[in-house]
């Protein structure tokens, strides 16, 4: 970094009145052959910021460029990202890290590398792993903002089943902000001594950890806002409390049956969770988040969530008299419209702003009775709160119609209904006009409402990105980018 | 540059060719340089921006009023909770319509952010330059910065062999 100070004064000397109205003409006359060398005359450490920013091969491939780029790229925060672009071969890709780790001084911004597959002979496992303890020396890693390793699942060979994460890997803890980490053993015995004090998103995919270790690592972050869980093995119980946690990401958690304990987290407005494949044996507690403001997918291949004293067992609610306030954004994923399941669920959620109902596209089942709302109790989020609804997967028949169109009629304030509708139908004005007379759009509840038709290829998985923005409101939007081709009035 | 609502603190920036800019304190101090000029009190009534011609400023103070947060006078209101989500959505789209410009006036705008010290213009500025760089040849990227190759062949050829993984 000091390096970096000095170098930048005979820059900033360059920036003289006399050279910058000789840029004024350049400027104006937008001449782009002619106008010299703009970039150099920015001093070096934006240009250091614009290297560490590039990718990893080409950052390093500036060097080249001209000689005042050559010192740049060390005096530059290393970004290394050692995936498969970076050398197709697995095992000469492990010396190539090292070689750059030992040619660059340090420090480092990013450091990537993915499903490291070490030898099985026992000789070349060993050097292997000693090569990996040793990257995390050199000091090419000095104040590491982001971590993301992660390892080739190991084949069965009667060796222990992950590879041990080296605890070297821990000297660079006091400055990371991101680590995500995969397919690998936690060294539990350490997991207590360890303090995260910058760490704001952590990912574990796939990390043999102990349930107490889990509690250890939380506890040594002191600002983490964002955490992501998938397939964690060998434990049946985890359990979260957290300050200052904005974010938590569930995919998929037990290998076999488990529970997952959100005790404390004041903080919480996003809970953001993965149907998965259906063999899902988790039961998720959230015992206290007074701030929950997003939830889903919600969906009834997770046997039981239960959300302050609601108990949702297949998406059945065990209560209709307690209800949850905070929540805004409610996602549900059904096989098949289910209307009264939503109705049931919506009673719990009575300040709902926007709801998304994710539909699974092969099933096929006719809604029996479309309910009048008129001979029900009231739904206190459709009489005052509900503003967009929005329907994926939308096919147009019988029974997506009859869903539809219960709100259409009965959602008093909304004020968009969008459906993302199926890839294989035709989207056409014939489609649309019996669309509309279907819906019975001149009957709406709300005459604000307006109706958008449209398309999504986009998978809602991006919305369990760990680093998703916390200022885009609602993370399930991002799922719907595509802009609709009609709309309606 | 119309006069604002009674109540807010303006100030007057000034740039080197002599053009006068009123801006609400508020929009200047989303440069952290101008920021700290105000918060030491070196702002009594006009700031001279040294290196920073007109038409870069003016972009420049374009960008501030666009990103100075908004605190319910003008844009959504603050009571609708699905509008920051379309807020944040917006001025996406609103930046990359505002650095659709020539390379010499995107330089420029790069080093007034630095030495303005605002963050977002910098990532703005900075990143399309990085996806120039980004997958091009050096040749390519020689000409897009409109650099010279000051190396002799060899030296050139040294650098490549000791970063041969980097070329290849």
């Amino acid at each position: 970094m000091k390096k970096k100070k000095k170098a930048v004064e005979p820059a900033a000397k360059s920036r003289g009145p006399r050279k910058r109205s000789r840029d004024d003409e350049l400027v104006s006359g937008g001449d782009l052959i002619t106008h010299g060398d703009l970039i150099s005359k920015l001093p070096d450490d934006i240009l250091c910021t614009i290297i560490s920013l590039l990718p990893t091969k080409d950052g390093a491939r500036t060097q080249a460029v001209a000689r005042r780029w050559r010192p740049l790229w060390r005096s530059a925060p290393l970004n290394l990202d050692a995936s498969k672009h970076l050398c197709s071969n697995d095992f000469k890709r492990f010396s190539l890290i090292s070689k750059i780790l030992s040619d660059h001084p340090g420090p480092a911004r990013r450091f990537v590398v993915y499903s490291i597959r070490l030898h099985i002979a026992e000789k070349r496992y060993a050097e292997e792993a000693a090569q990996i303890e040793n990257w995390f020396v050199f000091p090419a890693l000095d104040n590491l903002q982001e971590l993301d390793i992660n390892f080739r699942q190991p084949f069965l060979s009667g060796r222990e089943n992950r590879f041990p994460l080296p605890p070297s890997a821990f000297r660079l803890a006091p400055t990371l902000l991101v680590a995500k980490i995969g397919l690998c053993k936690f060294p539990n015995d350490i997991a207590h001594s360890l303090s995260f004090p910058l760490l704001k998103q952590l990912t574990l995919f796939r990390v043999s950890i102990s349930e107490d270790a889990f509690s250890g690592v939380l506890s040594g972050c002191r600002v983490l806002e964002s955490l992501k869980l998938q397939g964690i093995p060998d434990v049946n119980c985890l359990r979260i409390s957290s300050t200052t946690l904005r974010i938590i990401i569930v995919c998929s958690l037990f290998e076999r049956k488990g529970e997952l304990f959100i005790e404390d987290a004041p903080c919480l407005e996003r809970l953001l969770l993965n149907p998965g494949t259906g063999r899902d044996r988790e039961t998720i507690r959230v015992i206290k988040a007074p701030k929950l403001e997003i939830l889903g997918l919600l969906s009834a291949r997770i046997p039981e969530i239960e959300i302050a004293n609601i108990v949702f067992q297949r998406l059945i609610p065990s209560s209709l008299k307690v209800t949850i306030c905070t929540v805004k954004v409610l996602a549900l994923h059904f096989f098949s419209p289910d209307l009264d399941a939503v109705l049931d669920i919506l009673r719990c959620f009575p300040c709902l702003e926007k709801l998304y109902v994710f539909r699974h596209y092969f099933t096929w089942a006719a809604i029996e009775n479309v309910p009048r709302y008129e001979s029900l109790d009231p739904i206190k989020c459709l009489e005052r709160h509900l503003k967009v609804l929005v329907l994926k997967n939308y096919k147009g028949g019988e029974e997506d119609v009859g869903f539809a169109k219960f709100f259409v009629l009965n959602a008093k304030v909304v004020k968009e209904i969008n459906f993302q509708v199926y890839k294989e139908i035709r989207i056409d004005k014939k489609w649309m006009t019996r669309q509309l007379r279907l819906l019975e759009v001149k009957n709406r509840a709300s005459q604000d409402a307006r109706l958008k038709f449209g398309r999504s290829s986009a998978s809602w998985i991006r919305c369990l990105d760990p680093g998703q923005d916390l200022s885009i409101a609602d993370p399930f939007n991002c799922c719907f980018v595509d802009a609709p081709s009609e709309a309606y009035p | 540059m119309a006069t604002r609502e009674a109540g807010k603190k303006m100030i007057m920036l000034k740039s080197p060719d002599g053009m006068e800019f009123e801006v609400e304190e508020a929009v200047a101090m989303e440069s952290q340089t101008i920021r700290k000029m105000i918060e030491d009190d070196c702002a009594d009534t006009a700031i001279l921006i040294p290196n920073i011609n007109s038409k870069i400023l003016s972009r420049v103070i374009e960008y501030c009023n666009k990103h100075v947060p908004t605190t319910g006078a003008t844009g959504a209101a603050a009571s609708d909770t699905v509008a920051p989500a379309a807020l944040a959505e917006d001025l996406k789209i609103w930046d990359a319509e505002f650095i659709k410009v020539n390379r010499a006036t995107r330089f420029n705008l790069i080093q007034a952010a630095s030495y303005l010290n605002i963050k977002g213009l910098l990532d703005l500025t900075s990143q399309t330059t990085i996806d120039t760089i980004s997958d091009n040849s050096l040749e390519e990227i020689r000409s897009f910065l409109s650099t010279k190759n000051d190396y002799l062949p060899e030296e050139e050829q040294t650098i490549r062999r000791e970063n041969q993984w980097a070329f290849q």
